[in-house]
């Protein structure tokens, strides 16, 4: 296969998973209005979650899968209900170090029951050098669940309940809505796709430790800004973007040491031209 | 009378401060000693457990022979302490060792503990050879070392790669962002020529995701060279997977030791040989590696021999060896000999000692108390799958 190509096959895998990462990112805040910071320890304890049933139980892979969507979701209601529903009020600022303090109890409460030893989960052992059917599921699965998601905010009740409530909390409180329903149905969906995300970080790098979550963390946070946070498909090119920009600074010998800087530059330049992200809502003020 | 006690108080006062002080020159704990004292200091419980065991038994194990073989003339005595890797336990440690007669030492088996070991012995009074402490601030320390340095491990692998891949196209994977992983990469870089390497791939975090980019550069190498911890490459060598030949060889340094560890990497499972810097290999067939793994396997527990133990081993005897030649120039060493004056015949002798053990032979030592010996390749897969 010629490089170029099989690097882009590599690349649009990678994307595709930070795709997944951002959808998460951007609904949580496009609805609830807060950055949680805990959605990539959510993706670890979904690899953990892999790791649990697969290599120590034996469970079969679609089983693995659900229990660990079902779980992350749980654990994505619990977070809501017990860290940041008693925060509805408060500053955004108290919100955002509750995130962080979240993520950390996380990271600790895995690295005192695994401890600190890495582990290999390969979950599709068939995939493993075949470039181009990674990219294909990773990006089919990424573009459905895009297109799923932007139907159901569309076209479902409690997706057009999502919209108002993002539009004016308030407001849509005095119509009736059960905002904390809805902000929970958020954090939910929001964690569900963290397991997902987790499945498919797993099909392209098996490495499963306890803070394994962050930097995909990080890099999926900026892929959602680049594409305008709060913004679905804005999301699926951030995260795409970013697989592209990372694998091909990699290639390049005297580039490698620089492919972070080079992505966040990135971050940084599309932000001075367009500060609400490339398909970002302008808001205008009036004064 | 009011005068005479003044000055009987005062001359007392001035004679004990004389022994006070006569003391802190340098007393001989070991002039009731009746074998010469060695004295080490290794985890011996915690995480680390099992590299200080196997130094223990191993050091245990040539005191014995060495006392076995003296029939007259110094004998040996052994004791250790247990640290747990800490460098302060070390410190009080070495206080311990000292009173108690120590006389010489194989100072710490791990490179914190070492680094404080040696800080305890102000005045540099007991010659110390570490089978393990890698660190440079070990060598730095004063400490001999019988494995390599951080550093040195750099330029043995490039020595070793130029010697037995000999036109072979090499290329390197380095963390630059990592001290450990960079160090390395930049003494290999210095004795192999930059010029030489075919290919250099970077990255910058440990947890990188995706290690594409880096195999397309290093795809056309027969050798990688791998001086990273064998986290990240557990993720280089399955991006690597079908896309660099079968029969390349990934070469690293101590960094890779426990790869074949991680759960769900079966180092076998993939073509290419996965191998890395060490100078014991207890597989080998030469002689005194053979003598040595059977004899301790007979005596101990076969799971606590490693390098280490391996090393402990040589150091005893390097030790034993310089001590003979020293004799062997009409001098005699008595069993009670002061710490510092053993120091002092030792540090001589070492400028000039070639050394043959199981670790190495021909083995030397350089001016900054790091050692000068040929690297072996351990391979961790031999039970690869051949495609």
């Amino acid at each position: 296969m010629p490089e170029f190509l099989s690097l882009t096959l590599g690349a649009l895998a990678l994307g595709g998973v930070y795709a997944l990462i951002a959808l998460g990112y951007t609904m949580v805040y496009g609805i609830a209005k807060m950055l949680n910071f805990a959605h990539g320890d959510i993706i670890m304890v979904g690899a953990y979650s892999a790791y649990v049933t697969f290599m120590m139980l034996g469970m079969p892979i679609w089983l693995c899968i659900i229990i660990a969507v079902v779980f992350c979701t749980i654990l994505g209601i619990v977070i809501e209900k017990v860290a940041y529903k008693p925060l509805r009020g408060a500053s955004p600022l108290a919100i955002l170090i509750t995130a962080i303090g979240v993520s950390y109890l996380m990271e600790s409460i895995v690295y005192l029951t695994f401890s600190s030893a890495p582990k290999n989960v390969v979950l599709f052992q068939s995939l493993q050098g075949n470039p181009t059917a990674t990219a294909l599921i990773t990006l089919g699965v990424a573009v459905a669940i895009m297109v799923g998601l932007v139907l159901f905010i569309n076209y479902t009740k409690i997706g057009k309940a999502m919209r108002a409530v993002s539009e004016d909390r308030g407001a849509a409180q005095l119509m009736g809505i059960n905002v904390n329903v809805v902000v929970m149905i958020t954090f939910a969906i929001g964690s569900a796709l963290a397991a997902v995300a987790a499945v498919f970080w797993l099909m392209k790098t098996p490495l499963v430790t306890y803070t394994m979550g962050s930097l995909p963390g990080i890099k999926a946070f900026s892929a959602a800004v680049i594409g305008g946070i709060g913004s679905i498909p804005g999301a699926m090119i951030g995260g795409i973007l970013m697989g592209l920009i990372e694998t091909f600074c990699d290639a390049v010998p005297g580039l490698q040491s620089y492919t972070m800087a080079v992505e966040f530059a990135v971050l940084v330049l599309i932000l001075l031209v367009r500060p609400s992200g490339l398909l970002g809502k302008v808001k205008r003020e009036k004064v | 009378m009011k005068n005479t006690l003044k000055t009987f108080a005062a001359s007392v006062l001035a004679f004990s401060s004389v022994a006070l002080l006569a003391a802190c020159g340098g007393k001989n704990y070991a002039a009731n000693n009746k074998a010469i004292m060695i004295g080490n200091s290794g985890p011996l419980t915690g995480p680390y457990a099992i590299y200080g065991t196997g130094v223990k038994n191993a050091i245990e194990m040539a005191v014995e022979e060495i006392n076995a073989k003296q029939t007259d003339g110094f004998k040996f005595s052994y004791t250790g302490k247990d640290d747990q890797g800490d460098g302060e336990i070390a410190a009080q440690n070495f206080n311990t060792l000292y009173e108690s007669g120590m006389q010489v030492s194989l100072g710490c088996v791990t490179s914190g503990a070492c680094v404080g070991f040696a800080g305890a012995d102000e005045n540099n009074e007991v010659f110390k050879l570490t089978p393990s402490a890698t660190a440079d601030a070990v060598y730095k320390a004063g400490v001999y070392q019988m494995c390599f340095s951080d550093s040195g491990q750099g330029t043995a692998a490039a020595k070793y790669v130029k010697e037995y891949y000999k036109g072979k196209k090499v290329g390197v994977l380095y963390n630059s962002a990592q001290d450990y992983s960079k160090g390395i990469y930049q003494n290999f870089a210095k004795e192999f020529g930059e010029a030489n390497i075919t290919a250099t791939a970077t990255f910058t975090d440990d947890a990188t995701a995706s290690f594409d980019g880096q195999v397309t550069t290093l795809k056309d190498c027969d050798v990688v060279f791998l001086p990273i911890y064998y986290t990240p490459a557990t993720t280089f060598i399955r991006a690597a997977f079908g896309k660099i030949a079968d029969n390349a060889v990934y070469f690293g340094a101590d960094g890779l030791d426990g790869i074949d560890g991680v759960e769900g990497f079966d180092v076998n499972s993939f073509p290419q040989k996965i191998s890395m810097l060490s100078h014991f290999n207890a597989a080998s067939t030469a002689t005194a590696t053979s003598t040595f793994v059977s004899a301790y396997n007979s005596k101990y527990d076969p799971k606590s021999l490693n390098q280490f133990a391996a090393s402990a081993y040589d150091c005893v005897y390097a030790i034993y060896g310089m001590m003979k030649n020293y004799e062997s120039k009409g001098n005699s060493i008595a069993n009670n000999i002061a710490a510092k004056d053993l120091n002092a015949i030792l540090t001589e002798e070492i400028k000039t000692y070639t050394f043959d053990g199981v670790t190495g032979t021909g083995v030397k030592w350089n001016a900054d108390n790091t050692v000068d010996k040929t690297p072996l390749e351990f391979e961790i897969n031999p039970n690869r799958v051949h495609s």
